[in-house]
Parts: structure tokens; sequence; C-alpha cells
């Protein structure tokens, strides 16, 4: 096969394959910063961060360092950086702004980054505060859903309705699923580093096939365990993860445009005391009713995925934003969220289970970074420089409204992502 | 408390950097008591084991899968397996409660780790709850508190 050029995008992603050189060429990571991630929506934070007028958090994203601070009743999301001279604003990962000023020279903003005055007032010529060049910047747009705030880096575009499309629904399930429609972050991010592509990360949830070969060992070693049934533990989640091939070979993937799929019929439940689990679906069968609480609960994905950044279990109350720092280093954070409304004991269950899933000491995802670290390491050879992804090509169904599904270990969600991935990169760069 | 407990409190908490050095994990992990906790949790004030993530909040069922998981032919993160020194410092008996005969002894721990051309030291305090009972002292109780705990962390493998 002949080598695709650089920028030859519809070459480096065909049907049932994509060059090596997606993963590995340090051109291309510049290139998906500019074309994917400052054109897509992105996971900022969530407003149970920021309760108090003045409190704000510090994030990356798409190369980007922001603010996403309290203002009066909403919430701003801003570049950290004076216009006066262009220092951090904000140094610290949260805190409160008030006063929100500029540790340089004292610039003094209030909370939506308007300047209330500075140091220079006077012997500037036409310097006013008034100006609106002086002001903190605001992103060109951000989305408050539910709670979750959004941020998309270009003026143009969808909006996150629009842009997200079916996996709104995503979302919903996951703040549905409290009593009171609400959920609050439970303190503490769980934060790893792999040395691989974040591509690697995508791929690696979407895929039903490798739980088998890559947990085996957590997998058995937590079988071996004596445990109490009713206790939600790492036991289970191994166990659950090495259900035998034949149950995660039926597995339902569905994938829609823009490069969003989701796996549904994987059999890890959240597991709680029976009593517990009774005055839950008490209190959900009285705020949402007993057809729409039902519907909430048998929703069976396991694992959503928001092109290009967030990945969102419901059941587990989790949703895991990746950032890519090089071609070959990504970044992963993790937050855990209560659902207002339920009993104690989901709150202490979504613990259990992130720190046993997400935490660096998992003995679940050690395994599975190693495993990316592995593949990067592998694609350095140019033996072949294809990587495959044909797995149930040919038996994907699509429904003819841009929704695609596979079964099993089909790997239809690959094929997805790398087609949005192509839309994204040939589209050019953005406006901004 | 009498006179020669500290050399007793201080021989458990090398013995147990020795173990985990020489990866007798088994041996290790009956260091502990049947009740005990082993946590390291990833705000440095936080109180909550329950209400708050952590890097590692195991029981003794639990120490004994990620040792199990440790021993697994088909581990893969440890497949080049880490090479490891804890080095344990600064001991101090803070208190000793009589009626319980359980001593509260914080200590300086750092481990430095060798895997795959890197090496990687993690720094942090600690604190054990150590209890004297059948004429034995063992672990119930092991907080280790990182010093970059909410920093972006790889694989931890080795117990700290």
């Amino acid at each position: 096969m002949k080598q695709p050029a650089i920028d030859d995008f519809g070459d480096l992603v065909r049907k049932d394959r994509v060059h090596r050189r997606v993963y590995t060429d340090p051109a291309v990571f510049e290139l998906e910063q500019q074309r994917i991630f400052n054109r897509s929506w992105l996971f900022a934070g969530h407003e149970s961060q920021v309760p108090r007028r003045g409190d704000f958090i510090t994030t990356q994203l798409a190369g980007q360092t922001l603010i996403v601070i309290r203002h009066e009743d909403d919430i701003k999301v801003l570049f950290n950086r004076c216009p006066h001279r262009g220092a951090k604003i904000c140094e610290t990962e949260s805190g409160n702004a008030r006063p929100f000023r500029c540790p340089y020279h004292g610039w003094v903003f209030d909370t939506d980054g308007r300047l209330i005055s500075s140091s220079l007032h006077g012997d500037y010529g036409d310097f006013t505060v008034a100006d609106a060049d002086l002001n903190v910047r605001a992103v060109p747009r951000m989305t408050n859903y539910r709670g979750f705030v959004f941020v998309n880096l270009c003026d143009d575009g969808p909006g996150l309705e629009q842009a997200l499309g079916p996996m709104m629904s995503a979302i919903d399930n996951l703040l549905d699923r409290s009593p009171e429609g609400a959920v609050e972050l439970i303190p503490g991010i769980h934060r790893h580093v792999f040395p691989g592509n974040w591509k690697l990360l995508l791929e690696n949830i979407s895929d039903a096939a490798h739980p088998p070969f890559v947990h085996a060992s957590s997998n058995e070693a937590g079988t071996k365990g004596r445990l109490e049934d009713y206790r939600m533990r790492a036991e289970d989640v191994m166990s659950g993860n090495n259900q035998a091939a034949g149950m995660l070979g039926q597995s339902k993937l569905k994938a829609f445009q823009h490069g969003h799929s989701y796996l549904a019929a994987i059999p890890i439940r959240i597991k709680v005391s029976r009593e517990a689990e009774q005055e839950y679906r008490t209190a959900m069968v009285q705020s949402h009713g007993v057809d729409k609480a039902e519907t909430i609960l048998n929703d069976s994905r396991h694992f959503n995925i928001i092109y290009p950044q967030i990945m969102l279990q419901s059941v587990f109350q989790t949703v895991k934003v990746l950032r890519p720092v090089a071609i070959d280093r990504t970044e992963v954070s993790v937050y855990v969220f209560r659902l207002k409304g339920a009993p104690q004991e989901y709150e202490r269950v979504a613990v259990q289970f992130a720190n046993a899933t997400n935490s660096s000491a998992s003995v679940i995802l050690q395994d599975d970074l190693t495993t990316f670290a592995n593949i990067q390491e592998g694609l350095a050879a140019c033996a072949g420089d294809w990587v495959l992804f044909a797995n149930g090509y040919g038996n994907d169904i699509a429904d003819g409204h841009g929704a695609v599904t596979g079964e099993g270990f089909s790997e239809l969600p690959m094929r997805s992502q790398f087609a949005a991935w192509r839309d994204y990169m040939a589209a050019g760069p953005s406006g901004n | 408390m009498a006179a020669g407990d500290k050399h007793l409190v201080e021989a458990l908490l090398y013995t147990e950097a020795r173990l985990l050095d020489r990866k007798q994990f088994d041996d290790w992990c009956a260091l502990f008591t049947e009740d005990a906790y082993y946590w390291v949790p990833l705000r440095p004030e936080q109180s909550q084991p329950d209400k708050e993530l952590s890097i590692i909040y195991d029981d003794i069922d639990m120490m004994r899968v990620r040792v199990h998981w440790l021993k697994h032919p088909k581990n893969h993160a440890q497949a080049i397996p880490s090479r490891t020194v804890h080095y344990v410092s600064n001991v101090l008996v803070e208190s000793f409660d009589d009626e319980r005969q359980e001593y509260r002894v914080s200590s300086a721990l750092q481990v430095a780790e060798y895997r795959k051309d890197i090496q990687t030291v993690y720094s942090g305090s600690c604190e054990h709850l150590l209890r004297a009972a059948d004429g034995e002292l063992k672990i119930a109780a092991k907080r280790v508190d990182l010093i970059n705990s909410q920093a972006v962390l790889g694989p931890i493998s080795v117990p700290l």
C-alpha cells in the first residue's frame, strides 16, 4: 500500500484501518489541537466546584489556561491571562477571587472579567477602565447544561445540544439518577497520565474484546476474595470486567455522527444494600413517576463517549476527561458525582468504585495504562504501518439518520471516531 | 508504655519496608490486623474516606486482592517488575493508648521506584496505628500522605 501524505486525511484514515502516523507524528498532534480540540465542546468543570460568588477553579483545555468562575447567578469561563501584561490572574487550582486581582500590578476585575480599577489611571493618555479590550477575555462560547460547564474555543459551529445530539441523553441519565435531578462533585479528582496517544484511551473504552486479556490478573485476584455480597467492591468490578467473553460479546454498540458512541448491555452494576436500594427506588418513583424511573434506571449503557474528550458512566456517577499533552502523552481527570437525594450508600459505593477503577493505584487501570504505553512503543515500528479496525466491518447497521449499530467485539466505535477525526482534520483550521 | 517500646515500633516499621522491597507481599499483609485498613488519601487534610476520593483505601480483603494481583503471572503493569527502596525515618511514637494497647506512630517515608528505565520518587508522611495483642505488635491502620497526592500520577503498583 502506498504511503499517504501527511495532509491527506482521507488517505490516512480508510474504511477499516488508519495509518500509524495518526498516533506518532507530532505534526498531527498540533493539527488536532487546532482542528479538533479548538472546535469541539469540552467539559470544563461542574458548577458545584464553584458554589459562591467569586469561587473559581483553573483548568487547561486545548492548550489554553482557563478560569471557571462564579459571577452572580451564573458562571463565566475566562482566559487566565491579565489583559495588561499577560500574567496568570489565578495561580491556584481553586479558591475565591474576591477581589479578583492580578498579582503582578494589582489590576482588579469584577467576577465577570470586567476591569474595575488599574494601577495605570491618569498617566496613559487614552487609557480608560471602560475599554472592553482591557477586560479579562471570556472564551468564545460556554454553555452550562444542568450544572455541567462546557466550553467551545471557536466562535462558530454548532451549539452544544446540536453538536452532542443523542449524547445529551447520557448527561441527562446521570442527572436523572438523582431523585432531585441534580448532582454535586464528590471532593477529589483522580488524575493520571500515560505515555501514549489520547486516541488509544477512547478506543480502549469502546473495546469489549480486551478485558479477558488485559484484566485477567485483576479479575482472578478479585474473584478469589470472600466478601459480603452487598458491598460494592473492586472485586465486583473486576469480575464484571471479565464476564465470560461470551457476555462481553453480547454488548451493544451504537455510534453517531461527530465520533460519539456508546457501549451498552455490559452487566456491571452498582451494588448497594437492599434497604438502600429500596429507599432509593421509592425516592426515584416519587420524583419521576414509575415509568420514567424505570427507564432511567434500566439504561444499560456502560460507557458513553462524547468525542473527543469525555467518557461518561452514568451508572457509576463518573465523568472521565482526557487532555492530550503531546502526541505520546495524555492526562486523564476523573470526576465522581453524588446524586442529590439518594441514600448516602450510593455516594460511598461510587467512591469505592472510583478508587478501584480510576485511581493511579487501581489494579485495573494500571494494566490498561501499561497496555497504552506498549501500543505507543509498538507503533513506533514502521512494520506494516496500518492499524486495523476491521472487526465487525460490513455488519454495521445504519438507521438512515446518522446512527449505526454493531454488536459484541465490533470495532464500530473506532471506525466512527476516525470518520469524525478525518472530517475535523480535513475541514481545516478554525476561524480563531 | 515501656522504655524498650520504641525499638519494637521501629523494628516493625523497618520490617514492613523490607518486606515490600523484597516483594514478600503475603508476609506484608500478615503484619496487619484483620480489621486493618491501608489508606493513601488524595487530599492532605482528608478525614473522610467514604465522602472523598482516595488513591488507595483498602481493607484487609482488598489488600489481599492487591497482593494477589501483584503476584499474578498475567499482571501487565509488573510484567517488567519495579525495584523499590522504602526509606523510613523520623519515627516518633506520638501517643500510647493503654486500654487499647495501641501506639500512634508518625514517620517520614520515601519510596524510590525503578521500572523500565525510569526512576520515580514518592515522598510523604506516614501514620501507623500499631496494636499489641497476644504478645505481638501488628498494624491496625496505615495512612500515607504523599506530598504530591493531588498531582497527575503514573501507575503506583508496589504499595507505598
